[in-house]
């Protein structure tokens, strides 16, 4: 399964923001543990992790995340919403967002692409990998 | 694949551990959401809750490498996907799929480790 690049076009010298901070939004704690893992001690990345959309709208604006990772199949808001509500506030209307989700089939894909998602990642997705490929992502952007 | 510190490697095992030492719990509750679903006649509410504590368990299983629990798992999302869609099927018929498809799931989960350790003893004495 390939990602899906896309996002705001870098323009050359131009110093591209670093990504630092990661808002991640999925429901299973197990999940959520693993990841935390992955990206936080692996990756070095800040990580705040939130088990629900509503909790990640409220959140935002205080944590001010560079990038945000986002489950789909979450009960009460999904993925999908998630994302709208996102949009909708300041702190993260413009907050490159990728999708990490078992749900790929090709439409789905195509209609997180449409959404404006820089990204989707598959589940299940290797813990060791995972830094280097959400840097891989973020780098791409624009390119 | 990048390379991890001898701590990262010790952490990740240690997760991964855990993770299984929960399997049975996780397949136990999914059994007995199941088996209250029936009793309510599946109800939306409870077959929402199935599919979410099936749904989770199909994810996890698979990032931490348990292919068998993964695969029974993803069989049994399918399934209760298709009532939580409305999809017409008789209620025997689809508590009998579930019945199958827990039967599998317990089976593919591996043996823990204490588990083991005491069914070896219990050889023993």
């Amino acid at each position: 399964m390939g990602r899906q690049a896309g996002g705001a076009q870098g323009r050359r010298g131009v110093a591209r923001p670093s990504l630092n901070r990661i808002l991640l939004v999925e429901d299973d704690p197990d999940i959520q543990t693993v990841t935390s893992l992955a990206l936080g001690s692996f990756g070095g990345f800040d990580v705040r992790v939130c088990g629900s959309a509503q909790e990640a709208v409220a959140s935002a604006a205080q944590f001010r995340p560079d990038l945000i990772l986002l489950d789909v199949m979450m009960p009460g808001m999904d993925g999908v919403d998630a994302l709208m509500a996102l949009r909708s506030i300041p702190a993260t209307a413009k907050v490159p967002v990728v999708f990490l989700t078992a749900r790929v089939q090709p439409h789905e894909v195509e209609r997180y692409r449409e959404l404006g998602s820089l990204a989707v990642i598959p589940k299940p997705f290797e813990p060791t990998a995972l830094a280097a490929t959400i840097r891989e992502i973020w780098e791409s952007r624009g390119a | 694949m990048p390379e991890l510190s001898e701590e990262q490697r010790r952490q990740l095992q240690q997760l991964r551990e855990a993770y299984e030492a929960e399997l049975p719990e996780k397949v136990t509750g999914i059994a007995n959401a199941a088996a209250v679903l029936r009793l309510r006649d599946w109800d939306p509410a409870g077959v929402q809750e199935l599919h979410q504590l099936v749904h989770r368990l199909a994810g996890s299983s698979a990032i931490w490498g348990f292919t068998a629990v993964s695969k029974a798992a993803n069989e049994l999302e399918a399934l209760v996907l298709t009532a939580l869609e409305g999809t017409p099927r008789p209620r025997r018929d689809l508590s009998d799929a579930v019945r199958r498809l827990l039967e599998q799931l317990q089976h593919a989960v591996p043996p823990s480790p204490s588990r083991t350790a005491a069914t070896r003893a219990s050889h023993h004495k």
